[in-house]
């Protein structure tokens, strides 16, 4: 008789799809990440770091008194943020779940366009609408509201909170409308069956569910919006340094690393302990406290208060939007109202501008590029992570997907210090790495949710039917998911070519885009900006509608499939 | 088992972690036969047919087909094809894209395909469907795309995990009707996995009975339910009444005599001893109270079932359950009525220690 001990019968050649993503990821996320805490210890070289190892580092931020102003308002800003973004975004999330019907897809899709329209451009917007001279104050006057500008609209906290939101708020929604998914309506009226008033309700049963995607929000947001500083710098009037902005300002004009180093560890573990209290405050409360109950409609009339909201959202979320656009044509060089009629010459003067269109053009090869890799790379390590075995499954999955929770300014001040310390000039080489760290998770991600739907009998059924383990791939699996391949390669492109915040790090004397746009802003207010957003905005969307229906194609068909097997022929 | 067998399953166990779910299973299919693996749920019957698909290895033993043993052959090299439980059928295609599959990977030039093809939905009365999607297909035909779609690559073994299990009664009865057509006019070797019993004994040439990873049983359908190697393939097969009972030396013809509590059964030729005596519900006459060589009882349930009436009846002598059927027309029983059960029928004494009580797997399903 013979004898045969064999490991597991999962198709074979899972280490071989993630070893190209494995090897790439660990290159360009995980040794710069390792190599900027060791940068911390090392001693200060301009542009660079070298032994001995010494804390002086750590000491120069601890020593300096300002380092706990710039911590302090980096949490004023984010604390902030991310609660008012929340908060906001639970009607948001229930009416679509619960009330929107046939609005749903359209309202989704107008929420997740906005995503797509550049973060610069968004920020940019709310400062043409709040100024001195801004739309809101010329309207508010105009109308005799009031007599004087306000003048806390624009440069202040408010306004960027208010910038921070505007880029969050879709985000937010989206997350929680996925936890809201397996809250059915049955729970609720099982609680209202049971006894239970509508706000009691929502305490015992919806908050209790959501309580960890909330708290997931909330940090995710906290983080980005902590770490952020372009907003700041353009909506808060820059009077309040925020850690962020000192990060790069020590990185790039300072050139002190070890000290930029320990400043983004401060960060971090900041961040860190921030949802450490939180967390620890939440169970002690028995989440009691979290009282989301006023800003969100109890489920027995869910639709009035919730839609309303819902369509407050989407003006607030579209109209910035909008008149930056509509600007983007205006004859004169004015940003606010009167509209004085249409024009062209703002885009022309654009295309004179011989940086804008190299910037432009050069910015849609490095998404073109981008995208290319992200999508080879990432698919291939999808599959191959659904081939190994479950604890490197794990592993590898949790360190794929780290960069997602981590600030970006981490991701670009551990890649700038590993550059630097391998010798290679910044160019647009270098953003091409910081690009891929930031998409190649989120490829990932989609993928993985897509590849987790599907039947794994099938891969079974193939290979009865004589597919060779390749050929599963070809013939079964990669039909079924192209939608989603082609929906996360279009989202890879937006990210990529809007990337900013890791991309001022690494970035030579060529300029993408988002850089040019920056640079521009902060000199000067023209319609020239307008128009290259707009542009901008134009790629973006067209981009996002691609995506869309992709998406919708594979929801019809997976939603017929219900229809037809709730009613048979 | 002889080693000509067509399909040869040969000593094969299988061990998840510490717990086995094959144990040396040996199982000879004849060329064209349709074999049915019967068993509760978790009896490894699935497992064995996963095995000899290929997309299990066995931790010992092998799998002999035309006398090459085939045990390391991968799923997509082997010529057996697997109908899964669920109809899964792959979503990007339609119902003919779904059928040409296995025959594109196999390369097979076009014209041939498109016979084969017909061949498969005029055998399954598929016509008209072949460009639907599969979300555009009820149960019933999903399934029908499945089997077409495993049958068109000709496979030498056919393998069936439950196919009909998910599905309605009607459906269910309907299909299996045509099952056997389609067996009878490909001539294939069937291997068909249920927990139904009355599935495997109506559908098969042989059934093979499970029990907790070990075969109990293997043979014709009628001897399986007559015929019964064990107290568990009697109560599993035909929900018979297995009775504890003794054998009795005859004294005067030489003959022994089985008996329950005293009550003479009939002629055996077991040696004296205790024994279980195994008698299906429709092999019992229900008399009165009272009657020579008849077991004492009392009624405990009654169900009309049409052409006739079940009765469960609790033995006075030590409790044990007995479940009699009776014709329609008899005279009725109330429950709580004393009765006295004879055997009239066929019964079988199965000569045991102590195994009437130890094998007591559920046979609810």
């Amino acid at each position: 008789m013979l004898t045969r001990q064999r490991r597991g019968d999962r198709p074979r050649g899972g280490i071989l799809a993630v070893g190209p993503g494995a090897v790439l990821f660990i290159a360009i996320f995980v040794l710069p990440a390792l190599w900027l805490l060791a940068t911390s210890v090392l001693t200060a070289e301009r542009f660079g770091s070298s032994l001995p190892l010494t804390l002086d580092g750590f000491r120069d931020i601890f020593e300096s008194p300002l380092t706990w102003t710039f911590v302090k308002n980096a949490l004023y800003i984010g604390f902030p943020t991310a609660a008012v973004t929340v908060a906001a975004a639970i009607p948001v999330a229930y009416w679509l779940r619960f009330a929107a019907r046939r609005a749903r897809i359209p309202v989704i899709f107008l929420l997740i366009a906005t995503l797509f329209a550049s973060y610069l451009v968004r920020i940019y917007a709310w400062r043409t609408l709040l100024g001195q001279n801004g739309i809101i104050n010329v309207g508010l006057q105009e109308v005799g509201l009031i007599d004087e500008p306000l003048g806390f609209l624009l440069f202040s906290r408010f306004a960027t909170v208010i910038g921070l939101t505007h880029l969050f708020l879709p985000i937010v929604v989206m997350l929680l409308l996925g936890a809201f998914q397996p809250l059915e309506s049955g729970y609720l009226e099982v609680g209202r069956d049971l006894g239970a008033g509508s706000l009691t309700v929502w305490r015992r049963v919806v908050l209790p569910i959501l309580a960890q995607p909330i708290l997931g929000a909330f940090m995710l947001i906290l983080i980005i919006a902590s770490s952020d500083w372009a907003t700041a710098t353009f909506l808060g009037g820059g009077r309040d340094t925020l850690i962020g902005q000192e990060i790069l300002r020590t990185f790039q004009q300072a050139g002190n690393y070890p000290r930029g180093a320990a400043y983004t560890i401060l960060l971090l573990a900041v961040l860190a302990a921030s949802f450490g209290i939180i967390a620890a405050g939440l169970r002690l409360a028995g989440l009691n406290n979290l009282r989301m109950g006023d800003a969100a409609p109890g489920p027995p009339r869910p639709a009035p208060l919730a839609g309303a909201w819902t369509a407050i959202t989407l003006v607030f979320l579209w109209v910035p939007l909008v008149l930056v656009i509509l600007f983007s044509f205006h004859r004169t060089a004015g940003l606010s109202l009167p509209f004085e009629g249409f024009s062209l010459r703002w885009y022309r003067t654009l295309f004179d501008d011989g940086i804008a269109s190299e910037a432009f053009f050069r910015s849609l090869r490095m998404a073109a590029l981008v995208t290319a890799i992200t999508a080879v790379v990432g698919t291939l390590a999808a599959f191959g992570l659904t081939r190994i075995r479950p604890l490197a499954r794990t592993t590898l999955t949790g360190a794929f997907l780290a960069p997602i929770a981590l600030p970006p300014i981490f991701v670009g001040a551990a890649l700038l210090t590993y550059v630097a310390a391998l010798g290679y000039t910044l160019s647009t080489r270098t953003i091409l790495l910081g690009h891929l760290v930031m998409t190649l998770p989120l490829f990932l991600l989609m993928l993985k949710t897509a590849l987790d739907r599907l039947d794994p009998a099938l891969d079974e059924v193939s290979a009865d039917l004589g597919a060779r383990p390749f050929q599963v791939l070809t013939r079964s699996t990669l039909p079924q998911i192209w939608p989603t391949i082609v929906g996360a390669s279009a989202l890879t492109f937006a990210v990529s070519f809007d990337e900013f915040p890791v991309t001022v790090f690494l970035s030579g004397p060529e300029m993408t885009l988002p850089l040019y746009i920056y640079a521009r802003a902060r000199k000067t207010i023209d319609p020239t900006i307008n128009a290259v957003s707009t542009l901008l905005l134009g790629v973006m969307m067209l981009l996002c509608v691609i995506g869309a229906l992709m998406v919708l194609a594979a929801q019809r068909r997976r939603s017929d499939q219900t229809n037809t097997l709730a009613n048979p022929a | 088992m002889t080693t000509e067998a067509h399909l040869h399953i040969d000593g094969v166990s299988h061990r998840y972690g510490d717990q086995d779910a094959l144990v040396a299973v040996n199982i000879g299919v004849a060329k064209g036969e349709f074999v049915t693996l019967v068993g509760p749920s978790g009896c490894g019957k699935t497992t064995l047919l996963r095995i000899v698909a290929g997309l299990l290895s066995p931790t010992e033993g092998r799998i002999v087909l035309n006398g090459a043993d085939i045990t390391s052959v991968p799923a997509n090299r082997r010529p057996t094809n697997l109908v899964f439980q669920r109809p899964t059928l792959f979503p990007h295609l339609d119902v003919r894209g779904n059928i040409e599959f296995g025959l594109k990977l196999a390369k097979l030039a076009k014209a041939e395909r498109a016979t084969r093809i017909q061949e498969v939905i005029d055998l399954l009365h598929l016509g008209g469907l072949e460009r639907r999607r599969p979300f555009e297909l009820s149960g019933g035909q999903m399934q029908r795309v499945s089997l077409a779609r495993a049958l068109v690559n000709r496979p030498e073994v056919l393998l069936l995990d439950e196919p009909l299990s998910a599905l309605d009664m009607q459906i269910r009865l309907e299909l299996e009707v045509e099952l056997r057509r389609v067996h009878r006019e490909i001539g294939a070797t069937f291997l068909y996995v249920t927990h139904d019993q009355r599935e495997a004994l109506a559908l098969a040439d042989r059934v093979v009975v499970f029990d907790n990873g070990s075969v109990a049983q293997i043979d014709r359908p009628e001897d399986v339910y007559r015929t019964p190697a064990s107290a568990f393939v009697a109560r599993f097969v035909g929900d018979a009444n297995v009775l504890a009972g003794e054998v009795i030396s005859g004294k005067d013809h030489g003959e022994n005599i089985a008996a329950i509590h005293g009550c003479p059964i009939g002629p055996t030729r077991h040696e004296p001893g205790p024994c279980s005596v195994v008698i299906r519900a429709e092999a019992w006459a229900i008399g009165n109270h009272g009657s020579p060589d008849s077991l004492e009882g009392t009624v405990l349930d009654r169900v009309f079932r049409g052409s006739t009436v079940a009765y469960r009846v609790q033995l006075t002598a030590d409790g044990q359950l007995v479940r009699a059927e009776a014709a329609a027309g008899d005279p009725p029983r109330a429950v709580g009525d004393r009765v006295g059960l004879s055997c009239t029928g066929e019964f079988v004494v199965i000569a045991t220690m102590a195994e009437t009580d130890s094998s007591q797997e559920g046979t609810s399903d």
